[in-house]
């Protein structure tokens, strides 16, 4: 199954909610998807098993793998553009 | 400890800050059963108690140490006897570490008992010390002391210090009596690490945990009698090991440790057991050629072979070491589980020695304790369980444990034969595995832990009652989990599924069960909002402030205290952009493990500017909680704050009862 990974700084609250978002927005989509949120120390070891990396902080290195921008579903300004891509990489 | 009792206190150890409902829920059962299960597990403890307040569990860290016991089954039953053996070894501990002047009344002060139950206890010490070479004595001037040789006396005092640790709250005890700070555990703890660091070698956690007291304690009484003192060994030139330098760098910076005091800590640390190791022992090609003919004669007593053998014995070799360290110093090692294990697993004990004594015969100065010997089967009898078999399991497992190796050996193999059905990846140790990347469907530790893993506490040593717990505990989380109830249905009818579909027919049952799990109460959202939790400031408020203003109802509730919101504030103000949970709603906060969270949202009238210039009205002050209690709240918060013209029929509300009810979504 394809896994989603929401990193922020403390990983208990910011990520945390995008994470539920990502994963109600996908399960409306119905698209099946493992999400989690960590924080960031803990990206460096988790993200190697990972498909999609939602980024809350501003990423430092690129990871290989498609990279959101959570903040905007925080905000909702350009979140539609990000589900696209969210989609577009689990399919 | 019947099955319910097992699973409540697994449930409260594993997560602490449960309530009443929760457990209820989680275990499919009553909210009233559980709480008479949770008084009747309280009543059994001999000091501490569960507390139940607003429904909700609160535990001590003593009363944690306690549950731990009783669900291990470590927990003396006669409380008055265990008191009794405590006050005695804390008063021979207080004659060793504390050179002062101490009289029947002073000790009688010191532990709350009468002068003459002090007597009776120093007529009893004097005759088990005698045993042990060493003399109580008592002069008018001096009042009673500990005497003998200086080698003898330390030995004692980290044999005592030990004991203590493995019993329920030893720990705490030694720390309050002995004014150890954490400062210096801590310290003496990053000394061990770059002793571990330099010389190549990984200590178990126990020994990682337990040294820093006990050398702390041990520092105490060379400060405390700084007399002169010598002490030989004969067999190995301590001072020309690799390790004696590294160990003596470490704690040169204690100025009243004289070359025979470091000597005598290293012996400590070169005795200590260990999980890893790059390097050779001294005189290691006598120890492998001993080891070896102990795998021979264990081949030919036990009739067995051994699979890996070369790991077999490199896992000897590692345990071996320390052992033989420990023999020729005298020093003893503490395992708790001997007699249950010589009393189950006579025929492995009896071989091992026999193989022991022949093989290692010639290194050792005399024959290894029966505590050694036992260490030593732990690890034989682990191996012998052990097989070249392919899994057919379709769980992942580790073991955690604080031991050691011998320990985690063996119940690693017991629990492999007790659950087919799951992989066991390995056993490790707690420091291991956090390095480790590794995401196993449960971890079996024990000592308790915090994982979002599922966690399950484990004795060491696993009796047959404790088996049979164990597998009805596993067998109902495996029942209880959507995702590990979809992966067993389909690896049951994996043969009628074709390959590239068995994911998708995971995915499919786990929705299933995904939806029956969402019914369960313990899924809805537990933090409500009330007009306590709205704040309006009508001043203005400079940047600088607007986080001391958002947390102040919070600080008043009593909920954190000033160093979260220092914490809070050095994350936000140099994370504000990204601390958002709505646009421009910042959402200052900090990882912390509170039992509840909490939350505070303030409106500000006038807006605050930010340093990039934009200005913002809302701010949502956050204490988190350990198990995310918080998100369903922040979630429904976000999409409140997303809705179109929300946020500005938020700022314009007149009362907080008309802001509630706009974020409640009316």
């Amino acid at each position: 199954m394809k896994r989603v990974i929401v990193a922020c700084g403390s990983g208990v609250a910011t990520s945390q909610t995008v994470a539920s978002k990502v994963k109600r927005i996908l399960s409306e989509k119905k698209i099946s998807a493992e999400v989690e949120a960590v924080d960031i120390k803990s990206l460096d070891h988790l993200i190697k098993h990972c498909d999609v990396y939602v980024a809350i902080t501003k990423p430092k290195k690129a990871y290989g793998i498609p990279t959101l921008n959570g903040i905007a579903f925080l905000t909702g300004m350009g979140m539609d553009a990000e589900v696209e891509k969210l989609i577009a990489a689990l399919k | 400890m019947i099955i319910l009792d097992r699973e409540i206190t697994n449930l409260i150890l594993v997560q602490k800050h449960l309530s009443v409902e929760e457990i209820a829920n989680h275990l499919s059962t009553e909210k009233d059963r559980v709480l008479e299960r949770i008084h009747l597990i309280s009543e059994q403890l001999p000091h501490e108690s569960i507390e139940v307040v607003n429904g909700e569990v609160k535990v001590s860290e003593k009363c944690v140490d306690e549950l731990y016991a009783s669900l291990v089954g470590n927990l003396s039953s006669n409380s008055n006897e265990y008191e009794v053996d405590l006050r005695k070894n804390l008063i021979k501990l207080e004659l060793i570490v504390r050179n002062n002047h101490h009289t029947l009344q002073t000790l009688s002060d010191l532990f709350y008992v009468s002068k003459n139950t002090v007597f009776s206890d120093m007529k009893y010490l004097k005759e088990e010390l005698k045993n042990l070479n060493l003399h109580v004595t008592y002069l008018r001037k001096d009042g009673y002391q500990i005497n003998g040789p200086e080698y003898l006396i330390r030995n004692h005092l980290v044999q005592l210090i030990n004991e203590l640790l493995k019993t329920a709250y030893g720990r705490s005890c030694l720390i309050d009596r002995f004014d150890i700070n954490k400062e210096m555990v801590s310290r003496i703890k990053q000394k061990l690490e770059s002793i571990e660091e330099e010389i190549m070698i990984r200590l178990t956690d126990e020994q990682i945990e337990n040294l820093p007291i006990i050398l702390s304690i041990l520092l105490q009484r060379v400060q405390n009698f700084p007399r002169a003192w010598s002490f030989k060994v004969e067999r190995y030139d301590i001072r020309n090991t690799l390790e004696f330098p590294v160990i003596k760098k470490q704690f040169r910076e204690f100025p009243f440790l004289k070359d025979v005091d470091l000597l005598y800590l290293s012996l400590h640390i070169l005795s200590s057991n260990r999980i890893e190791s790059a390097l050779d022992f001294a005189d290691s090609e006598e120890i492998s050629s001993s080891v070896n003919q102990f795998i021979t004669l264990l081949k030919e007593k036990l009739a067995i072979d051994f699979v890996k053998e070369t790991d077999f014995k490199s896992k000897i070799m590692l345990h071996i070491q320390p052992a033989i360290f420990r023999n020729i110093l005298g020093f003893r090692v503490n395992n708790p589980l001997t007699e249950r294990f010589i009393k189950e697993h006579y025929y492995v004990f009896k071989a091992v020695t026999h193989a022991s004594r022949k093989s290692f015969g010639t290194i050792l100065e005399h024959d290894f304790s029966d505590e050694e010997i036992v260490y030593l089967s732990m690890i034989v009898l682990g191996w012998m369980y052990q097989t070249d078999e392919d899994s057919s399991a379709y769980y992942k497992a580790v073991v955690l444990c604080f031991n050691g190796t011998s320990v985690s050996k063996l119940l690693l193999e017991n629990l492999k034969d007790m659950f087919p059905d799951i992989e066991f990846i390995g056993a490790f140790s707690f420091r291991q595995f956090e390095q480790m990347n590794l995401e196993p469907d449960f971890i079996f530790t024990t000592v308790p832990m915090k994982s979002r893993i599922t966690t399950i506490i484990v004795p060491p040593f696993l009796e047959p009652d404790s088996r049979k717990q164990l597998r009805k505990v596993v067998s109902k989380l495996l029942s209880q989990d959507p995702k590990r109830k979809a992966k067993g249905i389909v690896f049951a009818i994996k043969d009628l599924i074709p390959e590239d579909k068995r994911e998708l027919a995971e995915l499919a049952l786990k929705s299933f069960f995904d939806k029956e799990e969402e019914k369960r109460p313990i899924y809805r959202e537990r933090i409500s909002l009330t007009e306590e939790n709205i704040s309006v400031i009508d001043s203005p408020v400079s940047w600088e402030n607007c986080v001391d203003i958002a947390f102040k109802p919070i600080i008043n509730r009593k909920s954190i205290e000033n160093d979260y919101i220092d914490k809070c504030k050095s994350i936000f103000y140099s994370n504000y952009r990204q601390m958002l949970i709505g646009p421009e709603v910042y959402l200052p906060h900090a990882a912390v493990s509170k039992e509840s969270a909490d939350i505070q949202i303030t409106i500000f009238k006038r807006a605050v500017t930010n340093p990039d210039g934009h200005s913002f009205k809302i701010m949502v002050a956050l204490v988190p909680e350990k198990t995310n209690a918080h998100v369903p709240l922040l979630l429904k918060l976000n999409d409140v704050f997303l809705e179109r013209g929300r946020i500005e029929a938020i700022i314009a509300c007149k009362s907080r009862k008309d802001i509630l009810n706009l974020l409640e979504g009316g």
